[in-house]
C-alpha cells in the first residue's frame, strides 16, 4: 500500500517528534521561526520598556514633529513626534492578533466547510459550494457599515470577528479542490473497506494530506487580512486613533513616501520581515509535517 | 539590466523618491505646436454637466466654460457682465433689473432671453426637476412656497381673494399639511391633469407628428407653466398651451394644447389655502418695516376646489417686463446677489434639448450649450473635451480652441501625470499633502507652486445639546493652540475666528482703509466686494490656558455631579489630516484641561447621518464658502434648526442681532451687526475655529491668465499658453488680480 | 457535465438573487442617504429629490421594483450621474478587464513556473530566491507598490506613462501592480501542492519507467500540482478582472472598481447592487469553469460522486 497509508494510519506517537527533528534540519525554517518569535515578544514587551524610557505610542510632540531616524529614534518620529518604533510594536499587537484570528478561523471552519462539502458530495456540496458563493459577493464593507451604526461596536473582539469571517472562503474551496482529489485514492478506499467512520477517514485521512496547501494559504493570506484590517479601522471598527496598527501605519505611511520616507520604511518593514518569516516558517513547517517527506 | 533597475530603485528610494530636480516640478513641455490647447487635472470627475443638476466642485470649472450666464466669473473671481449688460439694483436691494444684451445664443442657434431665465428657475426650483441646487436659490420671493409644492396662483376670484391672488396651501381634503406629512402620504396636486387621448409632448406650437414623447390617454402629467403668463411665452396660435411633465422612467416635459388635458383629477378636492405674506408677494414696493409687520399678521385661511389653483412659475420672484429684461426680486435685502449672479442658478439651459431628455440631455450628442466652449467629447473617469464655441457671442474673450479636462480623483496621481507634463494646470487642493513640504520650500522650492488662502473654514462642532454649559465649551476652545498645530499641517492659517478671510498683515494700504483697521491688528478681514465692501470677523477665543482652566472650573462648579466624566471627538476617516487634528486636539485637552477625550473614526455617511441626527459630542466639519460673503455662506450656519446647524446652536440674542441686520441695506452698517452677531456666537463657542483652508496650485511657466482667487473660481476659456515663456519673466500666470497676494505664482512660499 | 453546468447554473441564479437582496437590504441599512452632503439640503429638496427617485416609496415597493429590473437586465440608473448602471459596466468594464487579464497572464504564466521550479528544486538556493520573490510580491501592498513602480519605470526611467490610460503601454504598470501579488500566491500555491504530488506513487512509477526527470515534472506532475491554483483562480480572476479600486485610484484608470467603492460612499444603490451582481454573476461563471477544469485535469475528481 502507498505510504500516506502507512502514516496515517501508523497513528501519531511519534509524528510529533518526527516533525519537531526535520523542522530544527530546515535552517531556513529555524531562523525565520526565531525571527517570528522575536517579533512576537518585541510588540508584546518593547513598548512596555520603552515606557521605562519615558517612551510612548500616543504622547504627541508638535514641536520635534516628523524627524528622521536618529540616535534617540532609531526609526524616526511621526507627524506628530511621536516614536515610531514604539508605535510599531505596539501596532504589531493588533495586526499579529488579526493575524492570528484569521489563520485560525480560516483553519477551523474554511478546512471543515470545504472537507466536508467534497467528502460528502452531492446536494449538501452543492448548497455549501453555493453559500460560499454568495459569502464571496456579500457586500462586507457595506455589511460593516450597518453594523458599526446600528450596534457601534468599538470592541476590538469584533475586528476579529468581522476579518474571521470572511478570511476562510478561498480555504474551503481550496480544501474542497484537494479533498475531492483525494478520496478516491487508494490509502482511502483502504481505510473505508477497513470499516474506519467517515469522520475519521475524513479527518485523520484526508485532511492531513491537504495540509501543504492549508498551510501555505493560511500563510499567503496574512498579507491581505492585516490590510484589510486597515480598511475595517477606516470605518471605525477595531483600533481608533491615536493608537495604530500595522495596516493603518503602512496605509498612512504610504502617502507620506515622498516627503518622510521613513513613515513607511519602519511598518512596511516590520510588516514585510513578519509576514516573510512566518511563511518560510510556515514552508519548513509542512516539509516537517509531510506525512511523504519521511520516505524521502 | 537587473542590476541596473534596482540601481535606479536604490536611488528613487533614499532620494526621496525622484523629485524633479531645477526650478519646476517636473517636466516643461515645449508647447509652440499647441499655444492655444489648455491640458487641465481636474480632481475627480464632473457628477453632471448641467447647471440644474451639478454639486460637485469638479463640475464647475466646466459648468462655467460650457454655459453662458448674466455674468461670468473674472480673473479675480468677481462678476463681469455678459448675458446681462448692465443692471439696477433697488435701494432696499430686493429687486435686481437685468438688462440682457441681444446677441447671446444657444449652440442651435437660438437666442436666449429673459424667458430662458426663468426656465433656469423653474428647472432648479420646481420639485419634479429634483434640483439639488435648489437651495441655492431660496432667497428668492416665493422660492420656498414653489419648491415644496404649496405655492398656488388662484384662478377665480373668491373668499375675499382676487384672480391671480398667490397663495400657500394649509391644509387638503381636510387635513393640514403637518398631518399629511406625518401620514408619510402625499395630498393630492392639483396640478396633476390627464388627457382623454393621448398626449403628444412637443416643442410648443409644433404639430402632434414632432412629438418626441406621449404620455398614454389617462396617465398623469403634470401642469408646470401656461403660455401667456407672466412670466411664460406668448400662444403661438391663440390657444393656451401647457407645459408639462411626465413621470415615466427618465421623465419628459413638453407642450400640449391646455385643451387636451380635459381631465382634472383633483377638481373637486377641496383645499385649505391663505394668501401668501406681502413679502413673497411680486412687484409689491413696501417698506422694510411695513413688510415685517405685515409678516406677523395673520391671514385668513379661504376653502377652495382643487379645479382652482394651479402652481405656475410667477409664483417666484421673478418678472419679464420684456425679452430683454429680467428682473429678480428677493424676499429680504440680498445684498450678495449680484456676487452670486456668475453660479449655476443664472446660467440658463435649454428647454428644448432638457424637456425630451431631463437627465440625459448633457450626452455629447444632444447637448446645447451657450457658453464659451462647446462639450466635444466626454469619457467617464477619464477626460472631457472642450472646443471653442462657435456661436457664443464674444469669441474675443476666448482664448483656448481646445481644453482637455482629465478626470483622475488620485490627487498623487494627478501631481505625477502634471509632473511628467500630462497636463499643464492642476485644480486646487491635487496636491497630496506629503508632497506639500517638498513642493512649497521646505525642502527645495518649486518655481509652479503657489499655495493662497481659501474661502473656507475647518472646525469643529461643539453640540450644544450635550455640551449645554457654555463654560464647558469655551474651555475647550480657549484650550486649543492653533499656531501649534499649523506647523504640522503645512500650509494652512490658524484662526480663532469663524468667518476666514485675507490675514490683515497682508492687505493693501486701500483695503486697510475700506476695512478700517490697521496693519498692526491681528486676525483676518474679507474682502466682500473689491473696493467696496469688507467684513471684519470679531477675534475668537484663541489659545489661553489661563482662562481655560478658569472656564473648566466655573463649569466644574456649575454642572456639579453632570459634569461629563469623558467625551468623544469624532472625525470621517480617510484624511490623515482629519486624524492628526483630532490627535492633537486630544492632546490639547489632556494637557490644558486634564481632560479625556475618545477619538472616533467614521465613514463619510455615517458620519454626515450622525452629526445631522445630532448624535455626537464633538466633531471636525468644513465649510466652504461659493461666495466672498460672512452672512450667506457663514453666519446662516447657526440659525436656529437650519438644516446644516449640527450644532444644533440656538441663541436668542443671535438671531435677533441677525434679524437686525438683514433690515439694513448700508452694506457696512449691516456687516457691523453682523459682526456683533458672529461675536455673540463666537462668544458662546458652538464652534472651535482651528484654521482657514488653503488652496495650491501647479501651473506651468508657460500657463497665461489662469486666474487665482479666494473663492477659486476662474474664467479657465481665457488661459492661454505661452510657447516662449522664458524670455517673458514677468507674465504672471494667474492674469491680473485686485486681490493682494494673488498676482504671482512664484511667490510660493508663506 | 452538462447536468452539471445546468444544475450549477441554476444554483448561481439563485446566488445572484441572494446577492442582489443581501446588497438592496444592507445599502438601504446603512445610514446616510445618496443625497446627503458635507452642505445638507433643505429637508424639502431632500423630499423633493427622494420623491423624483422614487427613494420615498415603502422598502417592498423598491425591493419589487429592483428585481423586477434586474429580471430584465435592467440596473436601473446612477443616482449621482447622468448614466444608466448598464452603461457604466458596458463602458468601464473593458478597462478593468484588460489590466485584469494582463495581470492575470503574467501571475499564472510566471507563478506556476517559479513554483514548479522551486518545488522540484526544494530548500536549495533557487527555492529559496524564487519563493522569496514571490512573497515580496505578496507582501509589499499596491499602495506601495504603485508610487515605487511609477518611481521607477515612469520617473526614474521614463519607459511609461505615469497615470492615465492612453495606449498599450499604459496598461503595463498597473497590470504588473496587479499581478505581482497574484503571481506571489499562485507561486507558492504551486509550490506547495507540487511538492505533495511529487511525493506520489503514479510520479515514483514514471520516474521508476525511467522518464526524464523533466519530463516527470512538467508532464505528469504539473496536471495534478495545478489543481490548487486552479481553484484560487475562480475567485481570484473575478476579482481582478471586476477592478482594483486601489490600482484604478494609483493610475487613474477609469476602470469598475472606482465605481463600485465610489457607489458605496455615495449610496448610489443600484451603482452598488448592479456592479456586485456583475461581480458574482463572474465569479459564478468561473466557479463552474474552474470545477470543469478540475475534472479534466484529474480524471479522479470526476468519476467521483
Amino acid at each position: 500500500m502507498s505510504a500516506p497509508t502507512a502514516t496515517a494510519t501508523a497513528a501519531s506517537r511519534s509524528l510529533a517528534g518526527d516533525a519537531w527533528r526535520r523542522l530544527r534540519k530546515n535552517r531556513m525554517a529555524v531562523i525565520c521561526g526565531g525571527v517570528s518569535v522575536f517579533v512576537i515578544l518585541a510588540c508584546m514587551f518593547g513598548p512596555m520598556i520603552a515606557g521605562w524610557f519615558g517612551v510612548d505610542a500616543t504622547s504627541i510632540d508638535p514641536e520635534l514633529g516628523v524627524t528622521p531616524p536618529s540616535a534617540a529614534h532609531w526609526l524616526g518620529t511621526d507627524t506628530l513626534g511621536r516614536d515610531m518604533l514604539v508605535r510599531i510594536l505596539v501596532g504589531g499587537r493588533i495586526a499579529l492578533g488579526v493575524a492570528a484570528t484569521a489563520t485560525a478561523i480560516a483553519l477551523v471552519i474554511g478546512v471543515s466547510w470545504g472537507a466536508i462539502a467534497a467528502y460528502v458530495g452531492g446536494r449538501v456540496d452543492y448548497v455549501m459550494m453555493r453559500i460560499v458563493d454568495v459569502l464571496y459577493g456579500f457586500p462586507t464593507l457595506v455589511f460593516v457599515i450597518v453594523v458599526m451604526s446600528v450596534f457601534a461596536l468599538k470592541s476590538i473582539f469584533w475586528l476579529f470577528a468581522l476579518i474571521g469571517s470572511i478570511s476562510w472562503l478561498t480555504m474551503a474551496r481550496l480544501v474542497r479542490g484537494q479533498v475531492m482529489s483525494l478520496r478516491h485514492r487508494e490509502f482511502v478506499e483502504a481505510a473505508r473497506a477497513l470499516g474506519a467512520k467517515p469522520s475519521r477517514i475524513l479527518f485523520r485521512h484526508i485532511v492531513p494530506n491537504t495540509l501543504g496547501v492549508v498551510v501555505v494559504y493560511a500563510t499567503l493570506s496574512l498579507p491581505s487580512v492585516m490590510l484589510y484590517e486597515a480598511v475595517l479601522s477606516y470605518l471605525g471598527v477595531g483600533v481608533q486613533a491615536p493608537l495604530a496598527s500595522w495596516g493603518t501605519l503602512v496605509t498612512e505611511g504610504s502617502s507620506q513616501i515622498i516627503a518622510y520616507p521613513w513613515l513607511l520604511y519602519g511598518p512596511g518593514v516590520a510588516m514585510g520581515l513578519t509576514i516573510f518569516a512566518l511563511n518560510f516558517f510556515g514552508d519548513g513547517l509542512r516539509d516537517a509535517l509531510d506525512p511523504q517527506t519521511r520516505k524521502d | 539590466m537587473v542590476r541596473r533597475l534596482a540601481g535606479v530603485a536604490a536611488l528613487l528610494w533614499l532620494a526621496g523618491c525622484g523629485l524633479p530636480s531645477g526650478d519646476y516640478f517636473g517636466a516643461i513641455p515645449d508647447v509652440h505646436d499647441r499655444p492655444r490647447h489648455l491640458r487641465f487635472c481636474n480632481q475627480g470627475e464632473p457628477d453632471y454637466v448641467d447647471p440644474a443638476m451639478a454639486t460637485s466642485t469638479t463640475a464647475l470649472p466646466v459648468i462655467f466654460a460650457l454655459f453662458d450666464g448674466l455674468t461670468l466669473y473674472g480673473l479675480n473671481g468677481m462678476p463681469e457682465p455678459s448675458l446681462a449688460e448692465r443692471w439696477d439694483v433697488s435701494s432696499d436691494l430686493r429687486t435686481f433689473t437685468f438688462h440682457l444684451r441681444h446677441e447671446g445664443k444657444f449652440s442651435n442657434g437660438r437666442t436666449i432671453d429673459a424667458y430662458d431665465f426663468a426656465y433656469q428657475f423653474i428647472r432648479i426650483l420646481h420639485p419634479s426637476s429634483a434640483s439639488p441646487n435648489a437651495d441655492g436659490l431660496e432667497y428668492i420671493k416665493g422660492a420656498a412656497a414653489y419648491n415644496g409644492n404649496t405655492g398656488r396662483v388662484l384662478l377665480r376670484a373668491q373668499g375675499g381673494l382676487a384672480a391671480g391672488a398667490h397663495v400657500e396651501i394649509v391644509g387638503a381634503a381636510g387635513k393640514s399639511l403637518e398631518q399629511w406629512a406625518k401620514d408619510g402620504a402625499t395630498p393630492p396636486d392639483a396640478n396633476v391633469r390627464r388627457g382623454g387621448k393621448p398626449l403628444a409632448l412637443r416643442d410648443l406650437g409644433a404639430a402632434p407628428g414632432a412629438a418626441y414623447a406621449t404620455a398614454p390617454a389617462g396617465a398623469d402629467v403634470t401642469i408646470i407653466e401656461l403660455t401667456g403668463g407672466p412670466v411664460s411665452m406668448a400662444s403661438p396660435d391663440g390657444q393656451v398651451w401647457a407645459y408639462v411633465f411626465y413621470d415615466q422612467g427618465d421623465g419628459a416635459f413638453g407642450w400640449v394644447p391646455m385643451a387636451e388635458l380635459d381631465q382634472v383629477p383633483s377638481a373637486l378636492v377641496d383645499y385649505e389655502v391663505r394668501e401668501l405674506p406681502k413679502r413673497h408677494q411680486i412687484g409689491i414696493e413696501a417698506s422694510l418695516e411695513a413688510l415685517t409687520a405685515d409678516d406677523a399678521v395673520t391671514r385668513p385661511t379661504v376653502h377652495v376646489r382643487g379645479a382652482d389653483l394651479l402652481m405656475l412659475p410667477e409664483l417666484m420672484g421673478m418678472r419679464i417686463p420684456d425679452r430683454w429684461t429680467f428682473v429678480v426680486e428677493t424676499a429680504e435685502p440680498t445684498p450678495y446677489l449680484i456676487a452670486a449672479t456668475p453660479s449655476r442658478p443664472y446660467r440658463p439651459t435649454p428647454r428644448e434639448a432638457v424637456s425630451r431628455s431631463p437627465r440625459r440631455w448633457t450626452d455629447v450628442g444632444t447637448i446645447i450649450t451657450s457658453g464659451p466652449m462647446a462639450l466635444e467629447a466626454w469619457l467617464e473617469k477619464d477626460r472631457l473635451e472642450l472646443v471653442r464655441s462657435k456661436t457664443f457671442w464674444n469669441p474675443s474673450l476666448v482664448k483656448l480652441d481646445r481644453l482637455t479636462v482629465f478626470s483622475m480623483d488620485d490627487q498623487a496621481a494627478n501631481a505625477n501625470y502634471y509632473a511628467a507634463g500630462g497636463c499643464d494646470a492642476t485644480a486646487s487642493n491635487n496636491v497630496p499633502t506629503s508632497y506639500r513640504p517638498i513642493l512649497n520650500g521646505e525642502r527645495r522650492r518649486y518655481l509652479d507652486y503657489a499655495v493662497k488662502p481659501y474661502n473656507g473654514i475647518y472646525f469643529a462642532w461643539l453640540n450644544t445639546e450635550k455640551l449645554k454649559n457654555r463654560h464647558l465649551r469655551r474651555a475647550l476652545a480657549y484650550a486649543v493652540d492653533r499656531k501649534r498645530l499649523a506647523g504640522v499641517l503645512h500650509g494652512p492659517i490658524p484662526t480663532a475666528q469663524f468667518t476666514p478671510g485675507t490675514p490683515i498683515k497682508n492687505l493693501t494700504e486701500a483695503e486697510l482703509t475700506l476695512c478700517g483697521v490697521t496693519r498692526d491688528q491681528p486676525g483676518v478681514a474679507l474682502i466682500e466686494v473689491a473696493g467696496e465692501v469688507c467684513y471684519v470677523p470679531p477675534l475668537g477665543l484663541d489659545f489661553d490656558p489661563e482662562k481655560a482652566r478658569a472656564e473648566w472650573a466655573l463649569a466644574r462648579q456649575e454642572l456639579g455631579a453632570d459634569f461629563p466624566k469623558s467625551l468623544t471627538y469624532r472625525y470621517n476617516s480617510g484624511a490623515e489630516a482629519h486624524k492628526i487634528i483630532a490627535e492633537y486636539l486630544q492632546q490639547s485637552w489632556k494637557e490644558t484641561l486634564d481632560f479625556d477625550v475618545t477619538l472616533e473614526a467614521q465613514e463619510w455617511k455615517t458620519f454626515l447621518a450622525d452629526t445631522t441626527q445630532g448624535k455626537y459630542d464633538m466633531a471636525r466639519f468644513g465649510n466652504i464658502g461659493s461666495l466672498t460673503n460672512a452672512e450667506s455662506e457663514y453666519l446662516v450656519l447657526f440659525k436656529c434648526g437650519g438644516s446644516n446647524n449640527r450644532g444644533r446652536y440656538c441663541s436668542p440674542q443671535y438671531a435677533a442681532l441677525i434679524a437686525e441686520a438683514k433690515k439694513l441695506t448700508d452694506r457696512r452698517a449691516r456687516n457691523a451687526k453682523l459682526a456683533e452677531a458672529e461675536k455673540v456666537m463666537i462668544e458662546d463657542a458652538p464652534v472651535i475655529p482651528i484654521y482657514i483652508y488653503v488652496q495650491d496650485h501647479l501651473r506651468k511657466p508657460y500657463v497665461r491668465d489662469l486666474g487665482l482667487n479666494i473663492v477659486d473660481q476662474f474664467p479657465i476659456y481665457r488661459a492661454w499658453l505661452d510657447p516662449d515663456w522664458a524670455q517673458h519673466p514677468g507674465r504672471s500666470t494667474s492674469g491680473e488680480g485686485p486681490n493682494a497676494g494673488y498676482s504671482t505664482a512664484s511667490e510660493a512660499a508663506r | 457535465m452538462l447536468r452539471l453546468i445546468l444544475s450549477r447554473l441554476v444554483g448561481g441564479v439563485g446566488v445572484i438573487i441572494a446577492v442582489a437582496t443581501f446588497s438592496f437590504l444592507l445599502l438601504h441599512a446603512a445610514p446616510g442617504g445618496p443625497f446627503d452632503a458635507e452642505r445638507a439640503l433643505a429637508p424639502q429638496v431632500q423630499r423633493n429629490i427622494e420623491a423624483r427617485y422614487h427613494l420615498d416609496d415603502s422598502l417592498v415597493t423598491q425591493y419589487a421594483d429592483y428585481m423586477g429590473g434586474l429580471a430584465h437586465g435592467d440596473f436601473g440608473y446612477s443616482l449621482k450621474r447622468p448614466m444608466s448602471v448598464g452603461e457604466i459596466i458596458t463602458t468601464h468594464f473593458p478597462y478593468s478587464l484588460t489590466i485584469g487579464l494582463m495581470a492575470l497572464l503574467v501571475a499564472v504564466g510566471l507563478g506556476v513556473g517559479m513554483g514548479v521550479i522551486a518545488a522540484w528544486r526544494r530548500n536549495t538556493g533557487v527555492d529559496y530566491a524564487l519563493m522569496s520573490m514571490a512573497l515580496l510580491g505578496i507582501s509589499i501592498p499596491s499602495i506601495v507598490l504603485g508610487p515605487i513602480l511609477v518611481g521607477i519605470f515612469a520617473f526614474g526611467l521614463g519607459w511609461l506613462p505615469p497615470a492615465r490610460i492612453e495606449g498599450p503601454a499604459s496598461y503595463v504598470l498597473p497590470a504588473m501592480c496587479l499581478g505581482l501579488i497574484y503571481l506571489g500566491t499562485i507561486a507558492r500555491l504551486a509550490r506547495g501542492s507540487m511538492l505533495e504530488v511529487l511525493g506520489q506513487d503514479f510520479v515514483r512509477t514514471a520516474r521508476a519507467k525511467g522518464l526524464t526527470e523533466r519530463a516527470v515534472v512538467w508532464k505528469h506532475a504539473l496536471r495534478l500540482g495545478v489543481v490548487p491554483v486552479v481553484t484560487y483562480l475562480g475567485p481570484a480572476t473575478a476579482t481582478l478582472i471586476s477592478g482594483s479600486f486601489v490600482i484604478e485610484k494609483l493610475f487613474g484608470v477609469p476602470g469598475l472598481g472606482g465605481f463600485f467603492v465610489e457607489a458605496i460612499v455615495n449610496r448610489d444603490y443600484p451603482v452598488l447592487s448592479g456592479v456586485l451582481v456583475f461581480y458574482v454573476a463572474f465569479l459564478v461563471m468561473l466557479n463552474i469553469v474552474v470545477d470543469v477544469v478540475h475534472g479534466l485535469l484529474d480524471p479522479r475528481i470526476r468519476s467521483g460522486r
